[in-house]
């Protein structure tokens, strides 16, 4: 079994709910976390966390608010499936990409990061990239 | 008067047992109730600590070892007194000199505890410790105690002892109806219900979370479950033996006080191997399991009391010991105290209108 933890920190200046939205956001995307697949009840994951059930409440609804998972009453939320690959791609999420590598890359250069090391990062974010480069 | 006293003794045993070993169970990082570098324990300061811990340990049970000899040679009320008040003293003293380890033990507290906090993200159900067909065994168990009283009822008497006093002589006396004859199947079923009630309670109580295993509360539950069949046994056979002599007009044998007192150890011996294997929140068993409880050192009043407005959990594993304990912060907490404080008040009543 992966071990399927969520971990917050207290003391980030980023609130507690969009931590949770984030680590769910990221366990979907990697596939920790499976299509149809359930997250705890409201009351588990607050009291696990030690943090107030509305908080939790927040973060689910926003998760739901974005399409990652499906609140129902009187259930616990499940996993949405995610976009399947598909061409032409989405405009607005190469959009929103884009937009978000240009301040990746400001920042690296900035930094005074090298070619190669911008190169190792991108590779161990997106482990498919590496693939393909060997492949081609 | 010579079983209370060995319970007394094998109590005072198996309490000595688990003090001695409470420092090696706890989580490494878990200094009496102080959240420290895993590897302090292994230091010459921290090994100093852990030793003068077991010679209190030591030192206060051959006191209280002491005083229950002298109990020996009391007689009647006086001996009973002291044999009752007892547990309370080596608590109580227990507890005392933990607090007094505690506040030594902050001098090693890493700054940032209870900052960090991990959950798993998997939802929790009792089904996935115990299978629901395990409750088979319990329920048997009852069935047979309930057929057994059935098949003995029509040979009772119209009034018939159902307490003896410790010399054997009959002190209590209920007339022949189903509600007394099957007053022993009643306990049973509540104990059945409080013992499950609180396994299911235990599925959704925080431990340390950084284990998706959680082994420490799968022997937690399996240990109630065990715990639950055993009492359940015994309750039955008693209430059998006990149907069985009011029939035949005599006491209930010696034997029956021999099986409680064997009843005794094995529940100690159980609880004590279960504890020794996985460790507080099972992390002997499962080292991912080692590493903080999210819970903040300044919410645990003297390392015993957890009392935390913060925390939205209202059931808790106990930094101090092994099992579980409340948030008193939270109201809940309160009412489930409150209940459990109810049930012997509620016996005892009971008791009194009966007589």
């Amino acid at each position: 079994m992966k071990a399927m933890l969520i971990m917050i920190d207290m003391h980030s200046k980023e609130p507690i709910y969009r931590q949770i939205v984030e680590q769910v956001r990221r366990a979907v995307a990697d596939g920790r976390l499976a299509p149809g697949s359930e997250l705890p009840s409201l009351r588990q994951l607050a009291h696990d966390l030690g943090v107030h059930l509305n908080t939790i409440a927040l973060a689910y609804r926003e998760l739901d608010r974005q399409g990652i998972v499906r609140l129902r009453q009187g259930s616990r939320a499940t996993v949405l499936a995610v976009e399947p690959p598909r061409s032409p791609a989405n405009p607005q999420a190469l959009d929103d990409l884009r937009e978000q590598l240009v301040r990746a890359r400001t920042a690296a250069l900035l930094a005074g990061l090298t070619p190669h090391e911008i190169w190792r990062v991108i590779t161990s974010v997106f482990p498919q990239l590496d693939t393909e480069s060997h492949e081609g | 008067m010579p079983y209370l006293i060995s319970v007394s003794f094998i109590l005072l045993a198996f309490i000595a047992i688990m003090e001695w070993l409470l420092p090696t169970l706890q989580r490494p990082d878990n200094l009496f109730s102080v959240t420290v570098a895993p590897d302090t324990k292994r230091h010459p300061e921290g090994r100093a600590m852990i030793a003068r811990w077991r010679i209190s340990v030591v030192a206060t049970t051959i006191i209280c070892a002491l005083l229950m000899v002298l109990a020996i040679y009391f007689t009647g009320q006086a001996a009973l007194l002291i044999l009752t008040l007892m547990p309370v003293a080596i608590a109580l003293s227990q507890t005392v000199i933990y607090t007094l380890f505690h506040h030594q033990a902050l001098a090693f507290s890493l700054p940032s505890s209870g900052e960090e906090r991990t959950a798993p993200l998997v939802p929790r159900r009792y089904a996935e410790y115990l299978a629901p067909w395990w409750e088979a065994v319990p329920l048997a168990i009852i069935g047979a105690s309930t057929a057994a009283i059935a098949w003995l009822y029509p040979g009772l008497p119209a009034v018939y002892p159902i307490h003896w006093d410790l010399n054997g002589q009959a002190n209590g006396f209920a007339t022949k109806s189903i509600a007394s004859a099957f007053l022993p199947i009643w306990i049973q079923l509540a104990i059945w219900l409080l013992l499950t009630g609180i396994g299911v309670l235990l599925v959704q109580a925080r431990m340390a979370s950084t284990s998706v295993r959680q082994v420490g509360r799968r022997t937690m539950i399996r240990v109630l479950f065990i715990l639950k069949a055993l009492i359940l046994t015994q309750l039955g056979v008693v209430a059998v033996v006990t149907t069985k002599s009011a029939i035949q007009g005599t006491q209930p044998s010696g034997a029956v006080l021999g099986m409680t007192l064997g009843f005794v150890i094995v529940v100690f011996a159980v609880v004590l191997v279960a504890f020794v294997r996985a460790g507080q929140s099972g992390w002997r068993s499962d080292p991912s399991a080692a590493r903080g409880d999210g819970m903040p050192d300044s919410a645990w009043i003297g390392g015993i009391i957890y009392f935390n407005p913060a925390d939205s959990a209202w059931l808790v594993e106990r930094r101090g010991g092994y099992g579980y304990t409340f948030n008193f912060a939270r109201p809940q907490s309160w009412l489930a105290l409150i209940g459990i404080l109810l049930i012997p008040v509620v016996t005892i009543l009971l008791g009194i209108k009966r007589h």
